[in-house]
């Protein structure tokens, strides 16, 4: 059995469970629209990064163009999860505040995977930035934050619209890839700037990473940053 | 019979609007963490679940588990 057939299973499994959970809590429209517009994000995505050489995945895995069709499905139940934890600590139609939880979550929930992805072979990044943990790079968990903070504002600002029948979810369709290839941008300039906080020393690069994985989930404990009294972005 | 497991099923998925999706997530970490474990993999990839750890702390300490 190969390796990479257990990665896949877990992603398809974990991609179920928070489907059918989505579907229980919150409806078959919004289970629809963040699994299926999640799946087509990863895909692009993946796919964009995949022909950049900005990952390269293990050639026994299923594939759907250029992408791991199975695999990807870890984006959006990963998203879902930091979602959902997040509105343990912000009023879901908080979007600014919603976004920044869920870059935290995403950069703290896609660790794991890919450290053990990197170390099983599974996948592996083809860059010479300054790497952690064995061949991490350094700009990994910002970049995976980001692209978890941009797809649920994406989502956020589009439910807030008020759109006839399946208007939301055609909105959504039209947005994301453009959303996909805007983070390609970022991500670019994430490395960027990151490669420049690593070149000062790795005292500074460890630093940010402590920055983002222990000192700003802790300060939530201190209900900071604190909650706003209302909703940044109306309904109007 | 078919209707019994449904219930089970959906007994389990009522437990808490919040703690299934997580339930299903340390689950998973668990079977990556045996996973590296069992290949014999380097101990410093076990140092990435610590922002996890730090979360459930923090969740815990919130009293949100």
């Amino acid at each position: 059995m190969p390796d990479t057939l257990l990665i896949q299973l877990l992603a398809l499994i974990l991609f179920a469970v928070c489907l059918f959970h989505s579907w229980r809590t919150e409806g078959p429209r919004a289970a629809q629209q963040w699994f299926i517009i999640g799946y087509i994000y990863a895909l692009l995505l993946t796919s964009l990064l995949v022909i950049l050489s900005q990952i390269a995945f293990d050639s026994s895995m299923l594939v759907f163009g250029a992408a791991p069709s199975l695999t990807v499905m870890l984006f959006p139940a990963l998203f879902y999860i930091a979602y959902t934890i997040a509105r343990e600590f912000a009023d879901p139609t908080d979007l600014r505040r919603m976004a920044y939880l869920v870059f935290l979550l995403t950069a703290a929930l896609m660790m794991p995977f890919d450290a053990v992805g990197v170390e099983l072979r599974w996948w592996e990044y083809p860059t010479e930035s300054y790497a952690v943990l064995n061949g991490l790079p350094f700009y990994l968990p910002f970049a995976w934050g980001v692209t978890g903070a941009a797809f649920f504002l994406t989502i956020g600002r589009i439910r807030k619209i008020r759109f006839r029948g399946s208007g939301q979810l055609f909105a959504m369709i039209i947005a994301i890839p453009l959303v996909a290839a805007a983070m390609l941008v970022v991500i670019s300039l994430i490395q960027l700037v990151v490669s420049w906080v690593a070149s000062l020393g790795e005292v500074v690069a460890y630093g940010l990473l402590g920055l983002v994985f222990i000192v700003l989930p802790i300060s939530l404990l201190f209900n900071y940053p604190r909650r706003s009294q209302r909703p940044l972005i109306t309904d109007k | 019979m078919t209707d019994d497991y449904y219930a089970i099923i959906f007994a389990i998925m009522n437990f808490s609007a919040f703690q299934f999706p997580l339930f299903a997530l340390l689950l998973t970490y668990l079977a990556l963490l045996t996973l590296v474990v069992l290949s014999g993999g380097q101990p410093l990839v076990l140092l990435s679940f610590a922002p996890l750890a730090i979360w459930i702390a923090v969740l815990v300490l919130k009293g949100r588990m």
